[in-house]
C-alpha cells in the first residue's frame, strides 16, 4: 500500500539534482562570519517549494487517473461506492491530498499532507527572510550614501 | 534447437538397441522428448534382463535397477547401463562426462550427478540409485521453466528433500510449475504425515478421516502447516482485488490466517481462517468437502412440482437443466411448463446444453456454431431472458492438447453462433478446472461451470479453481427417494454468490443494459433542460459524460487532463434524482463494465479528438488505452523475472477474462467503448442515442473491437507503433503521466530502458504484445 521507495526515490531526483545544485552555489559564494545573502536565504526558500511540489504530486499520484482501480491494486480494498458518494469531494480537493476508499483506507501516506505544510511553511519563512534581508540591506546602504 | 549431445544419445541407443525385441526407435533430431527417453528405458530394460522390454520404467525395471545398489565413481559392473545414464544426463542438459566417453563414470559423471541431486532437492553424493534412475529417465525438469517461479520449485525441491526415500514417493519436478505431478507429491506426504499406511496420492477415506482431525490455526507450527502452506500457494493468487498470495513456511502466523480467510471466501467456504477439514479439501481436490451443505443443483430429469418442493425443502435454491436432448420427450430436455413449475416453487434455473461432448472428436468450429444455434433456438424457446448465460459442456477429461485443437474452435464456434443471432444469450462452460480457464481465457465465456467432483480428471488436478466460477459440481447422489414422484439423481453443486444469478423469471427481452439506458436517456434531457435554463455552453452529452465521472474521475488529475466537470449540473442532476451508476451488464459478453470508467474515457476522447496521425498518441488516449497501457508496462517491469518476454506477459495478462491484471478484459471494453462512444458524439449522434444504439438489442457492441481497432489504428502497424509513442514520445503531460503510472512504482522508465542493451527489443516485444491482444478480440468477433 505504501509508496514504492525506489520509486520515490527516482522520482524525486529531479528535485534532487535541483537542491544539490542550488547547494554547490551557495557553497561556492559563501562569504565570512555575519548574516547570509538574501538571495542565498531566498535560493533555500526556492529549494523548499521545490521539496514541497514534489511531495504534492507525489501524494496525488496515489489515486492515478482511477481511484477505483488504485483502491483494489495499492490498499487490496474495493471502492467502497456508498461511502464515496457522500465524501468524493475530499478525494478531489488541492489540499489536503486524499485518496479514500472508505471511512478508513485512504491511499495518501499520513505524512505527506504534514510534510507539504512544513515545506511551505519553511518556504514562507525563508522567502520573508529574504525580504527583510534585503530591505536591511539597502536601508543600510542608504545610510551609508548619506554619511 | 537441436542439441548436438542428444543427437549422440538418439543415434547411439538406436544403433545399440535396434535389434531388441520390443524397442521403439527414438526420432534423431537433436531434441529431447519421450521417445527420446523411453528408448532410453527400453535399452536399460534390456541390460537388466527384461524381456520384451517396453516404455515405462515400471516395479520390474526399478527392482532390477535397485538390485545393482548404487551407481557411482568407476563403477563398470556394466558400461552400457553407465553409457544410458549418461545419455540420460546429457538429455537433461548436465555435463555427463567428455563426449565420446560415454560407459566409464568418471569425476564428471560425478560432479554431473552432485548437481542434479542438488537440483532436485535430494543432495548427497554423485552416485545414481533406482529412485534417482526413474527421475532421470523422464521429462521432468529440475531447474525452473518458462512461467515457473522459484517459489513452488523451493517447495518441490522441500517436498523431495524430505520425502524421496519413502517407498511410496516419487522425486517430483522441480521447475517451478504447479502441476498434476507436483499435488500428487503434496498428497503422499501429507498421507505420510497423517500417518496412513499405504500413502497412494488418492483423497481417499482414509485421507479424508485424518484430516478430520488435522485442523491447523494460528500459532501452530510444524511439517502439516508446511504442507498447507505449500497447499495454499498451489492455490495462488486468490483472484480477490489484485490477486492475492502467500508464502510457504512452517508456521501459522496472522498473514497465513489472512489470505486463507480470502481463499475461504473466494471459495465460498466457511470464513474461519482455520486449516479445518473443509479448507484443506478445497485446498487439495477439485470437489472440496463434497458432502458441505450447498445451495445449487443439477439434474437430467424432469423437475414436477413435486421434485421442486424437496428441492426447496432440503436447501436448494436453484437447479441446472438441460436445454436440448435429440429425442425431445426424453425428459433430460426441460419440458413444457417445467420452467413454471421451477420458477413458482422460489427456485431459479440455470440452462446447459450438451450433445454427446464425451470425445474430441465431438468438438470443432462448425460443431460449436451449429450447437449455438440450436441453443439460441431452444432457450428462446423456453423463454430464457435476454442475457441469460447458457454452459455449453465439455464432459471428458480434455487434455492441454484437445483442449488447443478441438475444444477452443468449438467454443469460438459458439460464441460467433450466438453473436450471429444477436448475442441474446451469453455462453458459460461446463467442465474441468483447465478447460474453464482456457476457454475463459480465449473465448471470452462469462461463467465456468466446474465439474469440480471429477477430482482425479487431468484438468483437475494441479489447477486452481478459476476466477469465474459459478457453479461447482461437488457430489452426485443416485436414486434420491422424493415422495409423489419417481427417484432422481442429482449433482450437488455449489452456487457461489456475486456470480451468475440464474434465472428468476421469463420472456423478458430488455437489453440487460436497459437501466443503464434509461439512465442516460434521461440525464441527455436533463442535460438539454439545464442548458436552456442556466445557458451552459457545454454539450449535452458532455454534460452526461461529466456527471457519470464526477464522483471517480473527477479529481485534480482529471482537471489537469480535461478539466473540470460542470459543478452546476451535477447539483441540478442530484436534485432531479439521478446517481451514478457505476456499473452495468454488457449485453454482449455478459460482463459488469464500468460506466464511470467508460464515460469518462469517452469525455477524454471527447475533449482531445484523436490525433491526425494514427500512429500518434495524444492525452485523450492517456484517459484510455494509453493510460491502462503505462500501467500495465509498469506491472510487466515488476514481473520480470517471470515474463521476460513483454510479448508473453502479455499473452497471459492483458485483457483476459479471470486474470487479476491491471489491464483487464473489460478495462479493453471500457476503453473501446469509450473511445466509440466519443466518436458517435464528435459525429452528431447525442449520447443518450449512442449509447442506445451500443447497448440495445442487436447493438452495435456486437463489433466493439473491430470497431475501435479500424477507427482509431486501422492497422496492426499503426497500433503498434501507436503503444510505443504512448511509452516513450517526449512530451510534458506524457512524462508526468508515465512518471505517475511508471516511475512511482518502481518500474524502469521506458526512455531509459530502450537505452539499455536489448532493451529496445524487449519494449518492442510488449508493444507487439499488446497488437495481438487488441488484434485477437478483433479476431473473435
Amino acid at each position: 500500500m505504501g509508496i514504492s521507495f525506489i520509486g520515490a526515490v527516482q522520482f524525486w531526483i529531479p528535485t534532487a539534482v535541483v537542491c544539490a545544485a542550488v547547494a554547490v552555489w551557495l557553497a561556492r559564494r559563501r562569504r565570512g562570519p555575519g548574516l547570509p545573502r538574501p538571495s542565498s536565504v531566498a535560493a533555500l526558500g526556492v529549494v523548499a517549494f521545490l521539496n514541497a511540489a514534489t511531495a504534492w504530486v507525489l501524494g496525488l499520484s496515489r489515486a492515478g487517473l482511477d481511484l477505483r482501480e488504485a483502491c483494489e491494486r495499492k490498499a487490496g480494498v474495493p471502492l467502497d461506492d456508498a461511502w464515496n458518494a457522500h465524501h468524493y469531494e475530499e478525494s478531489q480537493k488541492v489540499f489536503p491530498l486524499h485518496a479514500r476508499c472508505d471511512a478508513t483506507v485512504d491511499l495518501v501516506p499520513a505524512w505527506i499532507n504534514p510534510l507539504i505544510v512544513v515545506l511551505l511553511l519553511l518556504t514562507a519563512v525563508c522567502l520573508c527572510t529574504a525580504v527583510c534581508l534585503g530591505a536591511r540591506n539597502v536601508t543600510r546602504r542608504r545610510k551609508k550614501a548619506h554619511v | 534447437m537441436a542439441d548436438e549431445q542428444v543427437l549422440r544419445a538418439q543415434k547411439w541407443v538406436n544403433s545399440h538397441y535396434g535389434g531388441v525385441t520390443g524397442y521403439v526407435a527414438c526420432p534423431e533430431n537433436g531434441l529431447t522428448g519421450w521417445g527420446t527417453m523411453n528408448s532410453l528405458i527400453m535399452a536399460l530394460q534390456h541390460e537388466l534382463g527384461i524381456s520384451p522390454v517396453v516404455a515405462s520404467f515400471g516395479a520390474t525395471t526399478y527392482a532390477r535397477f535397485d538390485a545393482l545398489g548404487d551407481i557411482g565413481f568407476e563403477w563398470d559392473t556394466n558400461r552400457e547401463i553407465v553409457a544410458i545414464l549418461q545419455f540420460g544426463l546429457w538429455c537433461k542438459g548436465y555435463w555427463a562426462v567428455e563426449p565420446e566417453s560415454e560407459g566409464w563414470f568418471t569425476g564428471v559423471t560425478r560432479e554431473a550427478v552432485e548437481k542434479l541431486r542438488g537440483n532436485m532437492g535430494v543432495g548427497g553424493a554423485g552416485v545414481i540409485n533406482a529412485k534417482i534412475a526413474k527421475a532421470l529417465l523422464n521429462m521432468d525438469a529440475y531447474v525452473v521453466v518458462a512461467g515457473g517461479t522459484d517459489k513452488i520449485r523451493g517447495i518441490q525441491q522441500w517436498l523431495n528433500q524430505n520425502y524421496w526415500t519413502k517407498s511410496a514417493y516419487s522425486i517430483g519436478p522441480c521447475d517451478g510449475i504447479y502441476s498434476r505431478d507436483v499435488q500428487k507429491s503434496l498428497m503422499v506426504a501429507l498421507q505420510y504425515e497423517l500417518g496412513i499406511a499405504e500413502p497412494n496420492g488418492n483423497f481417499g477415506p482414509a485421507t479424508q478421516a485424518a484430516l478430520r482431525t488435522a485442523t491447523l490455526g494460528e500459532g501452530d507450527s510444524g511439517t502439516k502447516v508446511s504442507l498447507f502452506t505449500a497447499a495454499c500457494v498451489f492455490n495462488e493468487p486468490v483472484p480477490i482485488g489484485n490477486g492475492v498470495r502467500t508464502t510457504f513456511k512452517s508456521s501459522y502466523d496472522s498473514k497465513t490466517t489472512e489470505f486463507v480467510k480470502l481463499f475461504q471466501e473466494f471459495s465460498y467456504i466457511p470464513q474461519s481462517g482455520r486449516g479445518d477439514y473443509t479448507t484443506w479439501a478445497q485446498l487439495l481436490v477439485s470437489m472440496g468437502d463434497p458432502d458441505r451443505k450447498v445451495t445449487g443443483s443439477d439434474t437430467r430429469f424432469v423437475i414436477s412440482d413435486a421434485r421442486a418442493k424437496w428441492l426447496h425443502a432440503n436447501g436448494f435454491r436453484v437447479v441446472g437443466r438441460y436445454l436440448y436432448h435429440p429425442d425431445p420427450s426424453y425428459e433430460k430436455q426441460i419440458q413444457p411448463g417445467e420452467l413454471e413449475t421451477i420458477l413458482s416453487n422460489d427456485l431459479r434455473v440455470f440452462p446447459i446444453f450438451q450433445i454427446h461432448g464425451r470425445d474430441a472428436s465431438d468438438y470443432d468450429y462448425p460443431t460449436g456454431y451449429q450447437h449455438a444455434l440450436k441453443a439460441h433456438e431452444q432457450a428462446e424457446g423456453f423463454g430464457f431472458n435476454r442475457g441469460t448465460t447458457i454452459y455449453f459442456a465439455v464432459d471428458y477429461d480434455a487434455t492441454q492438447e484437445e483442449i488447443d485443437d478441438f475444444i477452443v474452435p468449438y467454443f469460438h464456434g459458439v460464441a460467433s453462433g450466438l453473436a450471429g443471432q444477436g448475442k441474446k444469450y451469453v455462453h458459460g462452460v461446463y467442465g474441468s478446472r483447465n478447460v474453464c480457464v482456457n476457454i475463459t481465457n480465449k473465448t471470452y465465456a462469462r461463467y465456468s461451470f466446474v465439474s469440480g467432483m471429477s477430482w482425479g480428471f487431468s484438468g483437475n488436478l494441479g489447477f486452481p479453481l478459476p476466477a469465474n466460477w459459478s457453479f461447482n459440481q461437488i457430489k452426485e447422489t443416485s436414486g434420491i427417494q422424493i415422495s409423489g414422484s419417481a427417484p432422481i439423481d442429482l449433482d450437488s453443486d455449489a452456487w457461489r454468490p456475486d456470480s451468475d444469478p440464474a434465472t428468476s423469471s421469463l420472456n423478458i427481452d430488455a437489453s440487460p443494459a436497459s437501466g443503464f439506458i434509461a439512465l442516460v436517456a434521461g440525464l441527455y434531457d436533463a442535460a438539454v433542460a439545464y442548458k436552456a435554463s442556466r445557458g451552459s455552453d457545454r454539450d449535452a452529452s458532455k454534460l452526461v459524460m461529466e456527471f457519470m465521472r464526477h464522483k471517480t474521475y473527477g479529481g485534480v488529475q482529471w482537471q489537469a487532463l480535461i478539466g473540470d466537470y460542470d459543478h452546476g449540473f451535477v447539483a441540478y442532476a442530484q436534485e432531479k434524482g439521478f446517481a451514478v451508476l457505476p456499473e452495468f451488464t454488457d449485453p454482449v459478453t455478459g460482463y459488469r463494465i464500468g460506466a464511470e470508467h467508460m464515460l469518462a474515457t469517452a469525455d477524454g476522447h471527447f475533449v482531445i479528438d484523436q490525433p491526425g496521425n494514427p500512429k500518434s498518441a495524444n492525452v485523450g488516449d492517456i484517459t484510455g488505452w494509453g493510460g491502462d497501457l503505462m500501467t500495465f508496462y509498469t506491472d510487466w517491469r515488476n514481473s520480470e523475472e517471470k515474463y521476460a518476454s513483454g510479448r508473453a506477459f502479455c499473452e497471459a495478462k492483458l485483457a483476459k477474462p479471470g486474470v487479476s491484471s491491471s489491464f483487464g478484459f473489460t478495462d479493453l471494453i471500457e476503453d473501446a467503448d469509450g473511445y466509440l462512444l466519443a466518436r458517435a458524439v464528435r459525429g452528431g449522434k447525442d449520447i443518450a442515442t449512442a449509447v442506445r444504439e451500443r447497448y440495445g438489442n442487436g447493438g452495435s457492441a456486437l463489433r466493439r473491437f473491430t470497431d475501435y481497432f479500424q477507427q482509431r489504428w486501422g492497422t496492426a502497424e499503426n497500433c503498434k507503433q501507436a503503444a510505443w509513442n504512448d511509452l516513450t514520445q517526449e512530451d510534458p503531460v506524457f512524462d508526468l503521466a508515465r512518471g505517475y503510472f511508471i516511475t512511482l512504482d518502481g518500474a524502469l522508465y521506458p526512455g531509459v530502458l530502450i537505452n539499455m542493451p536489448g532493451g529496445s527489443d524487449k519494449l518492442d516485444s510488449f508493444v507487439q504484445g499488446f497488437t495481438d491482444a487488441v488484434l485477437a478480440r478483433v479476431g473473435a468477433e
